[in-house]
C-alpha cells in the first residue's frame, strides 16, 4: 500500500467512526477557535489597535501637551503637511535609510558567512553558538553605555586596538563623519548573531539527499551553493532580511545610549527625532503624524517583500502536495 | 462528601471576603509621598536622609530614581496626564518657568507662611538661587536643594610652577593666573597644550597633555559652557524683545571662540565628552583646566591630588563670573494627594538640618550659613573646598541682578534641549557656528511659536540683564581659590 492510499484509508475509517457514533459537540469548531485566539485578540486590541486609533485621531488634531490647549480641535491634514515639509524629518529619514541599508547588508553578509562556517564546524559548535548569542541577550542601552566608554578616544579600548593595526586614533562618536559608522558597528555586533542563528537553523534543516546527489554528480562548491543551498535557504534569508530591516529602521536604543543623536544631528534617526518631537517637545500631533507615515512605509515595505515570500511558500507547498 | 467539602470551602471563602473588617484610624505611616529625582549621587544621599525623615515623622518617602536625561519628560508626562504619580518634582532651573507656568507645581507661599520659620529659614538660601530656582511671577514654586553653579577648575601646581609662569609671561605678555576673561582662558589653553617629549613643569611629557577639558558632546552640558561665554560678554540667547539672540554678531563671536580657540586645545574626545569624562580627564592628568564647569564636582575633581603626582586642584569663578547659576529645585506637584506632607518633606530636605548632612556627605548646599561656615569647611576640605568660590559666584550674581532672559521663558526646557543639539553641531563641525546658530534661532522661534514671552516681571520693571565686572582683587585676597590658603586666612 502506498503512503497516500494509507492516509486515505485512515481518514475514511475516522469518518465512518464519526458517523457510527455521532456525538453532540458542546461548542462548534469555529467558536472554539475564536475562544482560543480571544486572549491574544484582546491584548492586540488594547495594546496595538486602540493606541493606533488614538494616534490616527491625534494626528488630525492640534495636540501640544504642554500648552493650555492640550489635545484640541481637528486641523485636517495640517500635521501631515508640516511633517512632509519639515527638513529635519527628511534628513532623519535619510539617515535612517543609510543606517538600515549599511547595517542590514553587513549583518546579512557576515551572518550568513559565519553561519556557513559554524555549520561546517566539527567541534565546539554548541559552545560557539552559545557565545555568539550573548550580544543578543544583553540590553542595548546597558551595552550601549559600555560601548560609549570603549569608543571614547581618551579612555576607550578601541583606539588602542586600531593602533595595533597601525591606524591613527579616531574620535568614534564625536566625529560627524564617523559617528554613524560607529553606531553601525555596534548594531552589527549586536544583531549579526541573530542572522547567524536563524541561518544556521535553516542550514541544519536542509534535506541531505540533494547535496549527496550533487556530490555524486561532481558539482563544484559554487554550483551547489548557487543552485541548491541558496535557493533552498531563500525563505529563511528573506524572513531574516525583513525582520532585520524592520528592526534597523526602528533603531533607537543604540542611538540613545551611544550618541543621543549627536554629534549635532549626524546620528539623529527617525525614531530619535520622533521621540524628541513627542516626548521632549510634547507635540503629539506632529509625532503621531510622523509615526503613522513611518508605519505606512514599514507596512508597504514588509508587504512587498512578504508578498513575494508568501507566494514562494505557497508555490512550494503546492509543488510538494502534487 | 467531596461536594459538601467544596461547598463548605466556598462558603468560608465568601465569608472571608464579605466579613466586615476592623476599622483602623489612618496613621501617619499610611501616608506615602513619592519623590521623582535624579538617579546617582543625589539619590544615594537622599535615600539616607529620607529614611531619617521617615523615622522622625512616620511619613513614608518613596524615591523614584530617574536618569537625568529622562527626568524632564517623565515628570511632564505624569503632570500632563494628572496621574498624581509624583508628589514632589525635581526640576532644573531651565524648567522652572515651564513647570510653574503650566501648573505642574503648586505655589508654596501659603505653605511657607504657615511653616515654622526655623525649619524653612528662607532667608538663609542664597538669593541668587531663590531667584533662579524658586521664584516665578512673584510666587515661590520650589526650594533649591543642590546647586550645580558653574566655575573654574585648574591645576594650581602647574599655574604656580616658576618655569611655566616665566614662559607664559614671555609668550603672552601678562602673568599666568586665574583667567579673568575668556580670551585669557584661550591663551592658557593654548599655552598648556604639550605633545609627548615636551616639558611640563620641569618634567618630560610622555603622553599628550591638553590645555583645557570641554563637555562638547550632545549632552546637556555644552550649552552651559557656551552660554557662559556669551553671558559674560552680555549677549543673550533670547533678546529683550523675545527674538532669538543667537545669531547676533556678539553671540556668534562667543560660539566661534569656543569652537576655534578652546576646542583645538581640548582632548580629542571632547566632542563625545560629558561632565563625567572631563572629571576623568582631570583625574588622569590629561588637562590643565576646565571652564565653565560645575563646582559641585569638586569632591570628584579633588581626587586628582591623590591620583596624579604633585597635582593640586584649585577653583575660581568662570571668567567674568557670569555663568550657569542655579540649583535643582524641589516643588510640590499640583496633583499631589498629600501636598502638606510633600511640602513638609521639601522644607525639611532644603532646610538647614538636612542640608548640613547633605553638605557633610559631599553635596553642594544652597544654604549661605553652611557655605560660609569656616569651621565646617575646615572640617570637610575634600568635600566643601569649593564653597568659598561658590559663595563668591552666588554673591556676585545676586549683586549684579544678572539673570539671563532664557530663564524667564516658559518654553525653557524645550529650548534647553534645542541648545544641546545645535551647540553640539557647531562644536563637532557638523555645522558651521553660523549655520548652527541659524538653525537654533529657527528652533527657538518654533518652540515659542514666534516671539518668546519673557516674564521677568519678578525682577522689576527696569530689569535689564547686564553683566557686572567681578571683583577679582577681593577674591584673590581671600584665598578662596585654594582651600588651604583660605582656611589659613580665616585664622588671621
Amino acid at each position: 500500500m502506498s503512503t497516500n492510499s494509507a492516509v486515505y484509508q485512515a481518514d475514511s475509517d475516522l469518518k465512518q467512526t464519526a458517523r457510527a457514533a455521532p456525538k453532540k459537540q458542546l461548542i462548534s469548531d469555529t467558536v472554539y477557535s475564536v475562544l482560543l485566539i480571544a486572549p491574544a485578540l484582546v491584548l492586540i486590541l488594547f495594546f496595538a489597535l486602540i493606541p493606533l486609533g488614538y494616534a490616527i485621531n491625534v494626528s488630525f488634531r492640534f495636540a501640544d501637551l504642554t500648552s493650555p490647549r492640550g489635545v484640541d480641535n481637528y486641523v485636517g491634514l495640517e500635521n501631515y503637511h508640516f511633517v512632509l515639509n519639515d527638513d529635519f524629518f527628511w534628513e532623519a529619514a535619510q539617515r535612517t535609510l543609510f543606517f538600515a541599508v549599511i547595517a542590514v547588508a553587513v549583518e546579512m553578509i557576515a551572518g550568513v558567512a559565519i553561519a556557513f562556517l559554524l555549520h561546517e564546524m566539527r567541534w565546539f559548535k554548541g559552545i560557539t553558538r552559545s557565545l555568539i548569542i550573548l550580544p543578543l541577550a544583553a540590553s542595548p542601552v546597558a551595552v550601549g553605555l559600555i560601548w560609549r566608554n570603549m569608543y571614547h578616544p581618551d579612555f576607550g579600548v578601541y583606539n588602542y586596538l586600531v593602533s595595533l593595526l597601525g591606524i591613527s586614533e579616531q574620535n568614534w562618536l564625536g566625529d560627524p563623519d564617523l559617528a554613524m559608522y560607529s553606531v553601525i558597528i555596534f548594531d552589527v555586533w549586536q544583531w549579526t548573531p541573530f542572522v547567524i542563528l536563524i541561518t544556521l537553523a535553516g542550514l541544519q534543516a536542509l534535506p541531505k539527499e540533494p547535496f549527496e546527489a550533487a556530490q555524486l554528480d561532481g558539482a563544484s562548491t559554487w554550483r551547489v551553493l548557487r543552485t541548491l543551498t541558496f535557493p533552498m535557504l531563500t525563505p529563511v534569508l528573506t524572513l531574516v532580511f525583513v525582520l532585520r530591516t524592520i528592526d534597523a529602521i526602528r533603531l533607537y536604543d543604540a542611538v540613545f545610549s551611544l550618541t543621543s543623536g549627536g554629534p549635532g544631528t549626524t546620528t539623529e534617526v527617525l525614531t530619535y527625532y520622533l521621540y524628541r518631537t513627542g516626548l521632549r517637545f510634547f507635540r503629539m500631533d506632529r509625532a503621531s503624524a510622523m509615526a503613522l507615515l513611518f508605519l505606512y512605509v514599514t507596512v508597504v515595505f514588509t508587504g512587498l517583500v512578504m508578498r513575494r515570500f508568501m507566494r514562494n511558500i505557497a508555490a512550494r507547498t503546492r509543488q510538494m502536495a502534487s | 462528601m467531596i461536594r459538601k467539602l467544596a461547598i463548605l470551602a466556598l462558603v468560608f471563602a465568601l465569608a472571608l471576603v464579605i466579613a466586615p473588617r476592623p476599622v483602623t484610624p489612618a496613621k501617619a505611616q499610611d501616608v506615602t509621598i513619592t519623590w521623582a529625582t535624579i538617579a546617582g549621587f543625589y539619590t544615594d544621599w537622599a535615600e539616607e536622609v529620607a529614611r531619617q525623615y521617615e523615622e522622625s515623622t512616620g511619613v513614608n518617602v518613596e524615591i523614584i530614581d530617574i536618569d537625568f536625561p529622562s527626568l524632564y519628560e517623565n515628570q511632564v508626562l505624569e503632570a500632563v496626564a494628572d496621574t498624581g504619580a509624583y508628589d514632589i518634582l525635581t526640576y532644573d532651573v531651565g524648567w522652572k518657568a515651564e513647570f510653574s507656568e503650566s501648573g505642574y507645581l503648586l505655589p508654596l507661599d501659603d505653605y511657607i507662611a504657615n511653616a515654622d520659620p526655623a525649619v524653612i529659614a528662607f532667608d538663609d538660601i542664597s538669593p541668587a538661587l531663590t531667584e533662579t530656582t524658586s521664584k516665578w511671577r512673584g510666587k515661590t514654586f520650589g526650594l533649591p536643594y543642590y546647586t550645580f553653579t558653574m566655575g573654574y577648575f585648574y591645576r594650581c601646581d602647574l599655574f604656580e610652577n616658576p618655569d611655566e609662569m616665566v614662559a607664559f609671561e614671555a609668550e603672552y605678555g601678562y602673568p599666568l593666573g586665574i583667567p579673568q576673561t575668556y580670551e585669557q582662558l584661550a591663551d592658557i589653553a593654548e599655552f598648556f597644550r604639550r605633545e609627548p617629549g615636551e616639558t611640563l613643569a620641569g618634567k618630560t611629557v610622555e603622553a599628550d597633555f591638553y590645555g583645557i577639558g570641554l563637555m562638547a558632546a550632545r549632552a546637556p552640558h555644552v550649552q552651559d559652557e557656551i552660554n557662559s561665554i556669551a553671558w559674560s560678554w552680555g549677549y543673550k540667547v533670547i533678546e529683550d524683545d523675545g527674538t532669538p539672540g543667537v545669531t547676533s554678531e556678539g553671540f556668534l563671536k562667543a560660539v566661534n571662540l569656543y569652537v576655534n580657540e578652546l576646542l583645538p586645545y581640548a582632548p580629542p574626545g571632547a566632542t563625545s565628552s560629558a561632565f563625567d569624562q572631563v572629571v576623568a580627564q582631570m583625574r588622569q592628568g590629561l588637562i590643565a583646566q576646565t571652564a565653565a564647569f560645575y563646582l559641585d564636582q569638586y569632591p570628584n575633581m579633588v581626587k586628582t591630588e591623590e591620583e596624579v603626582e604633585g597635582a593640586r586642584i584649585c577653583t575660581a569663578p568662570a571668567p567674568g563670573a557670569h555663568t550657569w547659576v542655579g540649583a535643582f529645585g524641589l516643588g510640590v506637584s499640583s496633583d499631589s494627594e498629600h501636598p502638606q506632607e510633600a511640602f513638609d518633606f521639601v522644607a525639611w530636605l532644603a532646610g538647614p538640618e538636612a542640608q548640613r548632612a547633605f553638605a557633610a556627605g559631599g553635596g553642594s548646599t544652597s544654604r549661605v550659613s553652611i557655605l560660609t561656615d569656616a569651621a565646617f569647611i575646615a572640617e570637610h576640605p575634600l568635600t566643601a573646598g569649593h564653597y568659598p568660590t561658590l559663595q563668591f559666584v552666588l554673591d556676585h550674581t545676586a549683586k549684579s541682578n544678572f539673570y539671563p532672559n532664557y530663564l524667564f521663558v516658559p518654553q525653557g526646557g524645550k529650548i534647553y534641549d534645542e541648545m544641546t543639539t545645535w551647540y553640539s553641531a557647531a562644536a563637532s563641525g557638523d555645522e558651521s557656528p553660523e549655520g548652527a546658530m541659524e538653525k537654533m534661532a529657527e528652533a527657538i522661534e518654533r518652540q515659542c511659536d514666534g516671539l518668546c514671552e519673557i516674564a521677568n516681571d519678578a525682577l522689576g520693571e527696569n530689569y535689564t540683564p547686564v553683566p557686572m565686572p567681578f571683583d577679582y582683587e577681593t577674591f584673590l585676597a581671600s584665598g578662596a581659590y585654594d582651600i588651604d590658603v583660605w582656611i589659613a586666612n580665616q585664622g588671621n
